[in-house]
């Protein structure tokens, strides 16, 4: 086929499906709202903004750098008792004055430095991205650390192409290694597309950077296409679709303890190489993944579904997990917590707190499990987690004349349950 | 067309139908097609209530109903169902022009090229559109119909049909 005929198949073929539907849902007003809706992952993926002009970090794939360590690698079961399901029923709740006092008190302002907490090392130190100008003005984006009560990072790496003008990048923290996957746009090309061109990790303690991946470096008849990178288990895996052969998918794997990388998967295009913190996989089924990991006995237990899987994320001790009509929790010690609720998408866990809705679509929403109490929060989205521990950010889009960047860091272990 | 403050309800009855269909043609699932449907006007309401104070809710619908399937990274063979008894649904029409191959080819694209031909060639939308309903540059949209015509180009299903 041709392009024309391409095009002209297009056409009929859309016009001809379309067809087959008849008819589509209603919606009926004063419906109960928990009903059946599926749960997403978001990938997240951040721009970073114009060298020359922008100050406003632009979302690509429906959110901001954030909640990378969702991905945490989840440790093995600590105990082994039965856990039983309590049935939570949800009541909105407005934010109690501690906790509004506990935001106030934990925001620190970055003034225009546009960076962010993208996670927490396994020794407790934070991990930010940030912009700054690199040579030439081209848009740079830095990896480093940021001490407490500091407001100024300490660089680690930084990622800069000459002409670039802005940049999407996904940075994951796992123990001590930071994965970065970027993709660099220039004037030329005049767009950026999320898939990495450029994929490293860097050691946190020390600052060692090593490039896994620089597909501009190759002729352009010889660069594959890339789609996700992802850190789990210690090794960083990454999907390749060769140019020539777009049915094709490679995916690698570069193990961190020993420097090797191995090709995992080399075979048809099976789908997007993905994760949660139930494991990463490329083939088969999303209730057995490639790589599983060591879920603790309650988890695996309850949250059995392919949408539980996919969606299941920790902060480490914490986890959560969505169906189509409710969100689910467990710590260990705990019983299950189902929580009957409408949902777009289960963003994260903290503590007893699970946040869900969608930072920029819509509102973000906390969930206190241990009451059922949920709390919107407009305004502001979730960069990370760690040990009940939650990192929002207020983002300056959704600010009306506001480019401040502000990092909150909320330790929900110290703060009294969401009532009703 | 619909005024600024229609209610939901009344926007869901008018739209559902051209909403579905266009979920359909993204996602290429007639059950998951009515899931995003579902879901885009659960995000107006939470968004707006019942009240749309919009001057274009169906662009509002197709941005979230297009958010939600290109944010969607589940694995497609998840989403995959067996089932015991066929859903009563309209016949496709014959394959005339190889649009069964195009259709399966259409399957193997990711899901923001997909979008990018949906855009183009079903609701007939500019590379503006096309960058504003996606919330990307024109550049961007370019590249990604560049890529799914390089993939449709030797795609097997269009090539066998050829045969």
């Amino acid at each position: 086929m041709n392009d024309t005929e391409i095009e002209q198949t297009l056409r009929a073929t859309f016009a001809g499906r379309a067809n087959t539907v008849a008819s589509g849902p209603l919606w009926t007003e004063g419906a109960d709202l928990l009903d059946t809706r599926r749960a997403r992952r978001d990938r997240r993926r951040s721009l970073a903004p114009l060298a020359a002009a922008a100050a406003v970090l632009i979302a690509v794939g429906g959110g901001l750098v954030a909640a990378q360590q969702l991905r945490s690698h989840p440790r093995p079961a600590l105990q082994h008792h039965r856990a039983s399901v309590v049935d939570r029923p949800a009541c909105t709740a407005s934010l109690a004055p501690s906790w509004r006092s506990a935001i106030t008190a934990g925001t620190t302002s970055y003034g225009k430095l546009q960076l962010a907490v993208a996670g927490v090392t396994s020794d407790g130190t934070e991990i930010v991205d940030y912009s700054s100008p690199g040579a030439s003005g081209s848009t740079a984006i830095a990896i480093g650390t940021l001490a407490t009560g500091s407001r100024a990072p300490h660089r680690l790496a930084e990622f800069t192409r000459p002409g670039a003008h802005g940049a999407a990048y996904d940075v994951q923290v796992e123990g001590t290694t930071v994965l970065v996957a970027i993709n660099f746009g220039t004037r030329a090309s005049d767009g950026i597309d999320g898939a990495p061109s450029e994929i490293a990790v860097i050691d946190a303690r020390t600052g060692a950077r090593t490039d896994l991946l620089k597909l501009y470096q190759l002729p352009r008849a010889q660069r594959p296409t890339t789609d996700t990178a992802v850190l789990f288990g210690g090794a960083v895996y990454w999907d390749e679709y060769p140019h020539e052969l777009p049915n094709r998918e490679v995916v690698h794997r570069y193990d961190i303890a020993t420097r090797t990388a191995q090709v995992v998967y080399d075979g048809t295009q099976a789908d997007q190489l993905q994760q949660s913190a139930a494991g990463v996989w490329w083939t088969g089924t999303s209730t057995a993944p490639n790589v599983p990991a060591r879920l603790p006995a309650a988890v695996a237990e309850h949250a059995t579904s392919a949408g539980a899987r996919e969606s299941l994320t920790t902060d480490g001790t914490s986890y959560a997990w969505s169906s189509k009509s409710a969100l689910s929790w467990w710590s260990p010690g705990h019983d299950v917590v189902t929580v009957k609720t409408a949902h777009s998408g289960l963003n994260a866990v903290a503590g007893p707190i699970v946040v869900f809705g969608r930072n920029n679509q819509d509102l973000l929403y906390l969930l206190d499990t241990r009451t059922g109490s949920i709390v919107a929060m407009p305004g502001i989205g979730v960069r990370a987690v760690k040990a009940g521990v939650l990192f929002l950010a207020k983002e300056p889009h959704l600010i009306t004349n506001s480019t401040v960047y502000a990092i909150t860091r909320l330790d929900t272990s110290s703060l009294p349950p969401l009532r009703c | 067309m619909l005024s600024s403050s229609t209610t939901l309800e009344a926007f869901a009855a008018q739209q559902s139908v051209s909403l579905t269909r266009f979920a359909y043609l993204l996602c290429g699932d007639h059950q998951r097609a009515e899931d995003l449907v579902q879901d885009a006007y659960l995000a107006l309401h939470r968004r707006f209530g019942a009240v749309l104070p919009l001057e274009a809710p169906v662009a509002y619908a197709r941005r979230a109903i297009l958010n939600a399937q290109i944010s969607h990274a589940r694995r497609r063979s998840s989403s995959e169902r067996i089932v015991d008894m066929l859903p009563e649904l309209p016949s496709a029409p014959p394959d005339t022009g190889g649009q069964d191959a195009m259709w399966r080819a259409l399957a193997g694209l990711p899901d923001r090229q997909r979008a990018v031909l949906v855009l183009r060639y079903y609701l007939d939308q500019t590379d503006a559109e096309i960058a504003r309903t996606l919330d990307c540059r024109e550049g961007t949209v370019r590249s990604l119909a560049s890529r799914a015509f390089t993939a449709l180009r030797t795609s097997p299903q269009l090539t066998e049909d050829q045969r």
